[in-house]
């Protein structure tokens, strides 16, 4: 039989047309994760709040047909590693579920611009990584499902210890738990050993006041010579200001949540970031300027600054095996924030983890489960020894966390982060996204100029408050 | 009027043109899916979200002209209007010069020619995003190549990326890295100017002034103008270097147009109201591109 030969014409046309047709289904929207097939348990598409519970937390979805959970994970390095080893060891143990993980580097820009781009786009993940104060916007929108039914399903009562706030407040909303933590956050004073034994101090301890703070800081600072050590390395932010800003007693709005009012321009507070956003560059001089930082220079991991706020997520830049084996560790500890107005001494505290997006009933409960996996002891564990973090139960935080990280990291003083999350206040949670308020007014209107020497916290304050109560009654009319 | 001369007017065409233009399209249809799928569909869309309220997580509500009008009153918008008026009304000229000279200096019989063009030309191959870590570097503090070679003429070290007053002069400074697309388009035209009016002007008596002044610059015009409009439409677009340089600071000095359209709708989800930024934008490069289109013809030589 004579075959017929394609023309070049002929060629290039279909070519493109094939160029087309793929460009067209580039286009079009992902298919949906397979349906699975009809579970063994009764009623499979009930709403998850109705669902039957499963046996234990780590158990695979009722039904073992083949089943993928897209998992948007928060892409810190430390974190990366994490996601790997649980998705691999919960796929190993439920061999119908793949769960596909997308981690997002740079998260702090990056992540939720991605997360509220795939909910535009319809597709949103099947389980979402969440700051505890990020979640509220989108619970209010309807787009994540309570887990209450499922926590006391599955019995996952470890990581909602009763009668600490911040974590009450980071994980519940109108009465209905919607974030899975798999972290208690919190942050604390870290200081470097070398500074203070070669100056002859003391190590801080947990009973020490802002004074004996700032007394420290002042001797310990030393920058005529080559090598520049400054007493503290201030974080040049609102968002780690307001460790001291809690510290005053007062804070920067009416509610934590919800709030209807702006008042950052209290005496307290304005003495406090006074000292903590301008004097400690510009007068006292015991901070590098952003300036002195740029590139990374003159930093707590560079050797050249004694004191630093910071969480356990901060170990690795410091002091760990691997560090030790190229000789490059700073050895530190760890100390609660020093005593300021207020006798309870707070401190920040909130927890971070996870929440199941709206999607299929059975792929919500899959998600719930890989969840429940990743948040139970095992699995946060896993998760903790991995990257450094606190983990989500205060029991585990004493008989597992406390030790470990003496032993990985060189801390002592670990029941400060217990000590430090219990008296924890979470930071603000409003329809007005905490970075909105600092990339549009509190950076540029407050601590840009403080920060510069320009300007006194109680010039700029009042300024930040009026700008800011526009954003809240702009929202608040929404 | 006969009836068959209006049919003949408006015959249909042959099966073969037909089939003729069917293939032309086919031919052309990556390029116009792709253009009206990447292209024209999200500037439409565009234009319906700038009248609407929406932030990625509810549905779009219109709002009608609210956007437009809070983008007349918000000293932020204005702000980032100012700063990259400023960075361009500053850096295109200088590149412009000092791409002019670079050609005019490279197309001189030198040792290592081409070296020094490729060299010159090497920075806009460099992806943008290294480029800024690097500038960075160039301008610390402490540590700054550019404090360290100030230092030498007894100029204090300057906070370049830190200070109000210094931060639009930096990425001014480091926007004379790229010159180097201007300056292969100045040596191209400066290879096409024909060598008999040079020689017709040294027999008339000109120096090398006037030889440059009435010959090289009035043939070059077309393409200083060409140069002039691409560079002021990129000066208004700028953004990586600001976004990871300065993310905007200090104090929004370098928040320049682009990197508040960026902000707006991705890092405070109003998407509509980054839209309506964004056509304002739009308005703005060509209202300038015509403008200059239109004072072109005041300036601009074209040979006839």
């Amino acid at each position: 039989m004579a075959i017929k030969r394609l023309s070049r014409k002929q060629f290039l046309m279909l070519a493109g047309s094939g160029v087309t047709a793929a460009a067209l289904a580039a286009c079009a929207q992902p298919t949906p994760a397979p349906a699975p097939a009809a579970p063994a348990k009764a009623e499979p598409t009930k709403a998850p709040a109705a669902a039957e519970p499963t046996k234990a937390p780590a158990a695979a979805p009722a039904a073992k047909a083949p089943i993928t959970v897209d998992f948007l994970a928060w892409g810190d390095n430390t974190d990366i590693p994490a996601w790997e080893k649980l998705s691999k060891l919960y796929m190993e143990r439920n061999p119908n579920v793949t769960i596909k993980v997308t981690s997002i580097a740079d998260p702090g820009n990056n992540f939720y611009p991605k997360l509220q781009t795939m909910i535009a786009g319809g597709t949103p993940p099947h389980l979402s990584s969440f700051q505890g104060w990020e979640w509220q916007t989108y619970a209010d929108k309807g787009l994540l499902v309570p887990v209450d039914d499922w926590i006391s399903r599955d019995k996952l009562t470890g990581p909602y210890s009763e009668g600490i706030a911040g974590l009450d407040v980071s994980t519940r909303r109108k009465g209905k738990r919607y974030l899975i933590p798999l972290q208690m956050a919190t942050m604390v004073m870290f200081y470097a050993k070398k500074p203070f034994q070669e100056a002859g101090i003391p190590f801080p301890t947990d009973d020490w006041t802002f004074e004996q703070f700032l007394d420290i800081a002042k001797k310990l600072t030393k920058t005529d010579g080559p090598n520049k050590m400054f007493g503290l390395q201030a974080n040049g932010n609102w968002f780690r200001d307001i460790g001291w800003i809690v510290g005053t007693g007062k804070r920067e709005f009416d509610n934590i949540v919800d709030p209807k009012k702006a008042q950052f321009n209290q005496p307290e507070i304005v003495e406090i970031v006074q000292l903590v956003a301008n004097d400690v560059y510009n007068t006292l001089k015991i901070a590098p300027t952003p300036a002195d930082q740029s590139g990374g220079a003159n930093t707590i991991q560079t050797g050249n600054c004694a004191m630093k706020y910071e969480g356990a997520w901060f170990f690795t830049q410091l002091n760990s095996p691997q560090l030790r084996e190229q000789k490059k560790e700073v050895e530190f500890d760890v100390v609660l924030m020093p005593k300021y107005k207020d006798p309870n001494r707070p401190h920040r505290g909130w927890s971070e983890g996870l929440a199941v997006p709206k999607s299929k009933p059975d792929t919500q409960e899959a998600a719930w489960a890989f969840a429940a996996f990743m948040a139970g002891e095992e699995g946060d564990k896993i998760y903790s020894e991995t990257t450094g973090r606190i983990p989500n139960d205060p029991k585990l935080v004493e008989s597992f966390w406390i030790p470990r990280i003496k032993e990985l990291y060189g801390v002592s003083n670990g029941k400060a982060f217990l000590e430090a999350f219990k008296r924890g206040q979470i930071d603000v949670v409003s329809a007005v996204p905490r970075s909105k308020m600092w990339s549009e007014v509190v950076k540029p209107v407050g601590w840009d100029p403080m920060i510069a020497g320009k300007a006194k916290a109680s010039e700029v304050l009042p300024k930040v408050d009026e700008a800011l109560q526009k954003l809240l009654d702009e929202a608040n009319k929404g | 009027m006969s009836v068959n001369a209006t049919l003949s007017k408006t015959r249909l065409p042959s099966r073969l043109k037909l089939r003729e233009w069917a293939a032309g399209y086919l031919f052309a249809a990556p390029f116009i899916v792709g253009f009206l799928a990447f292209t024209a569909f999200p500037m439409l869309y565009s234009i319906w979200l700038s009248f609407n309220k929406w932030d990625l997580l509810s549905p779009p509500r219109f709002v009608g002209l609210q956007n437009f009008v809070k983008m007349i009153a918000d000293p932020r918008a204005n702000l980032s209007l100012y700063n990259s008026a400023y960075y361009t009304v500053f850096a295109v000229p200088i590149q412009l010069l000092i791409s002019f000279s670079l050609a005019l200096a490279l197309t001189q019989k030198l040792r290592f020619r081409d070296v020094y063009r490729a060299g010159f030309y090497l920075p806009i191959i460099v992806p943008l995003v290294a480029s800024a870590v690097v500038w960075q570097r160039v301008f610390h503090y402490e540590y700054g190549i550019l404090n360290e070679v100030l230092g030498w003429v007894g100029i204090p070290p300057q906070k370049w990326l830190f200070d109000v007053n210094l931060a639009k002069p930096a990425f001014i400074f480091m926007s004379f890295w790229m010159i180097g697309r201007q300056m292969v388009i100045f040596i191209a035209g400066l290879g096409n100017i024909p060598q008999s009016l040079y020689e017709a002007a040294s027999i008339d008596g000109a120096g090398a002034f006037r030889r440059m002044w009435h010959i090289t610059i009035p043939m070059m015009t077309p393409l200083i103008f060409y140069n002039m409009v691409i560079a002021i439409i990129n000066s208004f677009q700028t953004f990586i270097p600001a976004k990871i340089m300065t993310d905007g600071g200090p104090e929004n000095a370098t928040l320049f147009v682009v990197l508040n359209i960026w902000q707006q709708g991705f890092q405070f989800f109003n998407m509509g109201y980054a839209s309506a930024l964004a056509w304002e934008l739009f308005v703005i490069i060509v209202g300038f591109t015509i403008a200059q289109f239109y004072l072109s013809n005041k300036w601009v030589y074209y040979e006839a």
